[in-house]
């Protein structure tokens, strides 16, 4: 089993590029599962004629992952709803 | 700079991290430095402070944990401040803040034991809040106020954001409105009116030497009873004490419950700590001190407690870093939050 891989980390600042005393800033984070692999399906659609066009869809398929995080000063909080979303807050 | 750890799991536990820096500007006020979980411990000594440096500076590397509180009684931190000064340097060599805290009560130096008021005999003397009249105890305020003034100096040259405050007490740092207490007024209105007042003296003194750079502290919990009686019953004497600080400086003074478990923060049985919980209906910033230094704690259940009564700072003793459930200890500082300072 190989562990997943984090592909980018991204802090956005409100405004500049550091945080003031109470500000916060965005930290989304990006990963994939090391186990994943690529399944290609291949799709068909035929008419009522007979006629036949075909296509691929690329799926991936590997564990769902969960992320977490803590900082060392200030205060962390996750996105309820992103994944990956981090809210960080300058102490 | 503050570095924020990232940790990504997969389904079978597998984890990836990785460290982000965040760029900082500014200087932090006090209440955003000592928002998060603080390490605990007592010592009389330097060298009992330097025998645990390293199980110290363990505990203050755990992601959230924003501080070293020291405590110390008062007769070995009043003609020196080395203990307070070692403090600095291991709360310096981790990164994070210190906060330092005295003792009165039986630890009050005998400088002032020996020309203040006190109650008990001999080595166990401790002040006494009030006299059979309800006049306050000048000389020991007046040594107090002097007091609090030199260490906030200190705190302020050293950089450090909270200084904690002592009650009278006899045996602690926290409340004493033990029987001896309430003989000397009785223990009905005009007793607790003469407690609150003294009491209030107390926090006067903190607020004096307090600002946007150095908060204090008072705990509201001790020997009782400090709560009103039930609901509907007038408030009690930590309750009229947490709203004469809120009216006073709120912004600069926060109140601490130092019976915080998985159960609640008054180290009070269910329905005390219901009626207890009216002091925070004054409106003060909340600390809250660990009751044990045990490490057999449900700590997910424990800061959940602290986050329900909306605590921005957090002290839990040093041994319970190490052993028993420390592992969740240290995973619940770095998933705590604390009320937005």
């Amino acid at each position: 089993m190989a562990l997943p891989v984090i592909t980018s980390v991204t802090v956005t600042y409100p405004s500049g590029s550091s945080l003031a005393p109470g500000e916060t800033a965005i930290i989304d984070v990006e990963a994939v599962d090391g186990d994943n692999y690529t399944v290609v399906v291949s799709l068909f659609v035929t008419d009522s004629s007979g006629n036949e066009s075909n296509g691929t869809a690329t799926v991936l398929v590997g564990d769902s992952l969960t992320y977490s995080a803590g900082a060392d000063v200030g205060t962390v909080v996750a996105d309820p709803i992103v994944a990956g979303r981090f809210y960080f807050t300058a102490p | 700079m503050a570095t924020v750890h990232v940790v990504v799991r997969d389904e079978a536990g597998h984890q990836a991290t990785q460290d982000v820096t965040v760029s900082l500007s500014g200087t932090p006020g006090a209440l955003g430095r000592i928002a998060g979980v603080h390490v605990l411990q007592q010592v009389a000594s330097t060298g009992e402070l330097a025998s645990l440096r390293t199980s110290i500076l363990s505990a203050l590397a755990v992601p959230g944990v924003v501080a070293f509180g020291v405590r110390a009684p008062w007769n070995t931190v009043d003609a020196s401040f080395a203990i307070f000064d070692a403090a600095l340097d291991i709360a310096g060599t981790a990164g994070k803040a210190l906060t330092v805290r005295f003792m009165a009560g039986s630890h009050t130096p005998d400088r002032i034991r020996n020309v203040a008021p006190m109650l008990g005999t001999g080595s166990s003397r401790y002040p006494r809040p009030f006299d059979s009249s309800g006049v306050l105890n000048a000389p020991f305020l007046s040594e107090y106020g002097e007091y609090v003034e030199l260490v906030a100096g200190w705190c302020r040259a050293n950089d450090v954001p909270q200084l904690h405050l002592s009650h009278y007490a006899k045996d602690w740092a926290e409340f004493y409105w033990g029987p001896e207490v309430q003989a000397i007024m009785g223990s009905g209105a005009a007793g607790q009116t003469a407690m609150v007042n003294a009491t209030n003296a107390l926090a006067d003194a903190g607020l004096a030497v307090a600002g946007s750079d150095l908060m204090v502290e008072l705990p509201m919990s001790g020997h009782g009873p400090l709560m009103r009686s039930s609901p509907t019953a007038s408030p009690g004497i930590a309750e009229r004490v947490a709203q004469h600080i809120a009216a006073t400086g709120a912004d600069r003074m926060l109140i601490q419950g130092n019976g915080w478990d998985e159960d609640g923060i008054w180290g009070a049985t269910a329905s005390t700590e219901v009626n207890f919980d009216f002091v925070l209906n004054a409106g003060c910033l909340l600390g809250v001190q660990m009751i044990q230094p045990y490490n057999t704690y449900t700590w997910s259940e424990v800061f959940d407690t602290a986050t329900v009564k909306g605590a921005t700072t957090a002290e839990v003793y040093l041994p319970s870093f190490s052993g028993g459930t420390s592992a969740q200890l240290r995973a619940e500082c770095g998933a705590w939050v604390p009320n937005a300072a």
